[in-house]
């Protein structure tokens, strides 16, 4: 593996590094937390931790779950990129399962929250509440490890989510001891730039009052819905500058930007432009709309993925900062039924086994490509075979490393 | 007078028992026949062209109930319903249940007859005269029902498809159109259910389909049995519960059975077949029982509205006429005193009544479509047939196999065919039949 070091780091961050690296040398952590600095702003005051150097990572989650058979089949694939293409440049894991635990349920968020700790778990929502999945990690994520090991700030370690969802919201920080809110990640998502706007326009004071009304309750609902953040979750001076630019460019009516899964990949590659992210893992979700009824948004929505990644390869082989200088790794979070019995056999949530059939596809800089490997792995291994190739400690995940993938 | 309406002063056939039917039947016969019938029932449920013939048969059943309706409210009424059915020809086949192949009666008319040529035609020409009337009434139910019924399915069918495209395509400007066109479908099939019920107890009454369209008449009786109309849709609402959990089952028959998905298609089928096959144990009694229970509040409310004067004897059918006059119906009746329940019956009859009943009914069949179509299809999506028959009110046909294993439009284009070309060879038989009259006209 030989990456390229990073050159990315903006002037504007290095220069705020700068100031507040040295305030913090001459004031000390302990009086600069006193003073109620942001948390988020927390990790700078950490000048132990190294400067990342390693290659940048693209994590895509294929789903809300999608089976191999559309997906790396090549007669029945419906992401002819991925497929044909993408098999080529890297090592794909065709065996790859969630293995069967009693009380592990195969659904996006226990599978997204699989991908993102490298470790199985039961989870309920944090408040118990009903058909909600509000689940908090339970050991820490892949982007706590690398903010833990490096001088990465959080906004260049993004989870971009669907609208849709909004329970994974609440998956940017784990509650393990050493871990947790401080090496948080940042999310990308419409729900975000939601409580940004409207935050803007409560202060702008344009609104008539029942607009007014409805948008403080609002805001009000969405603080009151993660209590662990209460107070503390202010958004990075990047990530409203972020969020600033995109008003900017779609407005506010949410009608000019991109809608569904086809939105994830505009804020990303939007992202890669504006924040230059070292670690952003893409949620996609729309193929997720089969429960209710057609095959079609099931076969659409991978489609979609399968367009949106071609983008994402795209834009990073467009740009300087990542052109041969990223990971790619594209897994689902769990795979679907294939149940002989109905018309469209694509629940996923009854522990079948097509739903625990999944698969991985790593590629980029430092991964074997053309290889295909046939053998059984674990969703839980991607965790440590990823710090292993981005050189950070993965403590808590399964220690069992996908070697094969390693050039 | 309703132009279709018979007259009651037409000339009346006088009462003369029309077969030697047997009014009682063995309890051999009973034992014998009883799960006989239930079980070709339970087989009719399997396919449209059955169940339309299903449909026929408890239309049949339905008059017969209706008829046991006034004969139960006779003063002066015959020992027993077989006698009072048997009494005349135009009744005489409800001595008996009805049949699903053979003649009502079949041995006593074959046997009756004094000369071999007549036992031979009355055996051909008998042999599968019920098949017959249950295709045939079954078929003209199941027109009326579609007519009145199918442009809300669709409306209904239309929306989900809408409101999910919206839902995929995060289309918001037009989230008004799958929403408004499902409440259309809603509040049409609701409205359609205020009438149909009551309308297919009076074509199956008459035995003549146009009386399905008598509007202001049906109209009237609901309006006058707003408390039975709340028992109906009860009943269907309730009855619709478990048929949910039948549409939902077959998504979990692969959960946990790692082998499921291996298994053959021609294995799938059997296990579905006898799935089905037991979900009829359900269907059938519900869907015939919810048929007769309307059936008896039709016959109630018409012998009420007859005897209190609000209906007059020329909104009768003549066979109804015939009936009520036989049992003595046609007088006027003073009401007896009112027991609590029936002022609790009569409340429904005012106009505080008649709204709350108005509510609740209307809830009732939003149950029913809530549940049969829209929470069923939530978690098992059967295309069109998701959306074009419910099967306790629309047709009784309950089976459906996976599109990979049989496309089930081709049971519908079987049943289409069959009943057609049965249609087209009834009018050639017809035709025939009246050429050779003309000939033999001609010759004389």
């Amino acid at each position: 593996m030989n990456p390229k070091p990073s050159s990315t780091l903006p002037r504007r961050d290095f220069l705020r590094h700068l100031a507040v690296g040295s305030s913090a040398l001459a004031l000390g952590p302990t009086l600069l937390r006193a003073s109620g600095a942001p948390a988020s702003s927390s990790v700078l005051t950490d000048v132990s931790r190294k400067t990342y150097t390693g290659p940048n990572l693209v994590l895509v989650r294929w789903g809300g779950g999608a089976r191999r058979r559309e997906s790396i089949e090549p007669g029945t694939t419906y992401s002819p990129f991925l497929c044909h293409e993408l098999l080529k440049r890297g090592t794909l894991y065709k065996n790859m399962e969630i293995t069967k635990l009693e009380g592990l349920n195969t659904s996006h968020g226990e599978g997204t929250l699989n991908i993102m700790t490298g470790h199985y778990d039961r989870y309920k929502d944090i408040e118990n509440g009903f058909l909600r999945t509000r689940f908090e990690p339970k050991v820490p994520t892949i982007f706590e490890y690398m903010r833990k090991a490096y001088d990465v700030p959080d906004y260049q370690t993004l989870i971009v989510n669907n609208e849709n969802r909004p329970d994974e919201e609440f998956y940017n920080f784990s509650n393990h001891l050493g871990f947790g809110m401080n090496v948080r990640s940042q999310t990308l998502s419409l729900y975000r730039y939601k409580t940004y706007l409207f935050q803007k326009q409560l202060a702008e004071g344009k609104l008539p009052d029942k607009e007014l009304k409805e948008k403080r309750d609002q805001l009000a609902k969405w603080r009151k819905a993660d209590g662990r953040a209460a107070g503390k979750d202010e958004m990075p001076p990047r990530m409203e500058e972020f969020w600033m630019n995109w008003r900017g460019h779609y407005g506010d009516t949410g009608f000019v930007n991109e809608r569904g899964d086809r939105l994830l990949t505009q804020l990303t590659i939007r992202a890669m432009t504006e924040l230059k992210p070292k670690m952003v893992m893409v949620n996609y979700t729309d193929c997720d709309y089969v429960h209710w009824g057609y095959m079609d948004h099931y076969t659409r929505g991978i489609a979609i993925m399968d367009e949106g990644l071609r983008q994402l390869v795209a834009a990073v082989e467009a740009d300087e900062a990542y052109r041969d200088n990223t990971i790619f790794a594209v897994i689902p979070d769990c795979g679907r039924d294939n149940n002989p019995y109905v018309d469209v056999p694509c629940q996923h949530h009854f522990n079948s086994r097509s739903s625990h059939e999944i698969f991985a596809l790593l590629f980029g800089p430092g991964v074997a490509k053309g290889q295909v490997v046939d053998k059984l792995c674990d969703q839980s291994q991607l965790v440590s075979t990823l710090g292993k190739m981005m050189k950070f400690e993965t403590t808590s995940a399964e220690s069992r490393v996908l070697e094969e993938a390693i050039a | 007078m309703d132009a279709s309406s018979q007259p009651p002063s037409l000339p009346v056939q006088q009462p003369r028992m029309a077969v030697r039917a047997d009014p009682k039947p063995s309890l051999l016969k009973r034992t014998v026949f009883v799960p006989v019938k239930f079980l070709v029932g339970l087989l009719m449920v399997q396919s449209p062209l059955g169940a339309v013939m299903l449909t026929g048969w408890t239309s049949r059943l339905m008059q017969r109930v209706v008829l046991w309706t006034w004969w139960r409210a006779a003063k002066d009424r015959p020992k027993s319903f077989a006698e009072f059915v048997a009494a005349e020809n135009a009744t005489a086949g409800h001595v008996h249940w009805p049949n699903w192949i053979f003649d009502q009666n079949f041995n006593s008319k074959v046997t009756a007859e004094p000369l071999l040529s007549q036992k031979l035609r009355r055996l051909v020409t008998g042999l599968f005269r019920s098949l017959w009337e249950n295709g045939r009434l079954g078929s003209q139910m199941f027109l009326n029902t579609t007519l009145v019924l199918l442009p809300s399915m669709l409306l209904m069918w239309t929306g989900w498809f809408s409101g999910w495209q919206v839902s995929f395509n995060k289309q918001y400007e037009h989230v008004a159109v799958g929403a408004s066109v499902s409440l259309i479908g809603i509040v049409l099939f609701v409205a359609a259910m205020f009438y149909v019920p009551m309308a297919l107890a009076r074509q199956a009454s008459t035995g003549d389909w146009r009386r399905f369209y008598d509007f202001r008449l049906v109209r009237g009786l609901v309006k006058r049995a707003w408390f039975g109309n709340v028992l109906v849709a009860g009943g269907y609402a309730a009855a619709s519960l478990p048929i949910i959990a039948m549409m939902v089952g077959p998504t979990f028959f692969a959960q946990g059975n790692t082998s499921a998905t291996e298994l053959s298609p021609a294995v799938v089928e059997r296990n579905l077949r006898l799935y089905y096959l037991a979900c009829a144990l359900w269907i059938l009694p519900a869907f015939v029982l919810l048929r007769c229970a309307t059936a008896c509040l039709y016959g109630r409310t018409v012998l009420k509205a007859v005897q209190s004067g609000a209906l007059g004897e020329d909104d009768l059918a003549e066979n109804e006429w015939h009936s009520f006059r036989r049992l003595g119906l046609l007088d006027n009746v003073v009401p007896a005193k009112r027991s609590l329940w029936t002022e609790l019956v009569l409340w429904f009859g005012t106009k505080a009544g008649r709204i709350t009943a108005g509510f609740m009914v209307a809830g009732l069949w939003f149950l029913v479509v809530g549940q049969i179509n829209y929470a069923a299809t939530f978690f098992s999506y059967r295309f069109a047939f998701s959306w074009i028959n419910q099967p306790l009110t629309f047709l009784p046909w309950f089976m459906h196999l996976p599109a990979h294993i049989e496309n089930q439009w081709g049971p519908v284009g079987v049943a289409f065919f069959v009943l057609f070309a049965a249609w087209r060879i009834q009018r050639l038989v017809k035709w025939v039949q009246a050429k050779q009259e003309a000939l033999a006209r001609s010759g004389a």
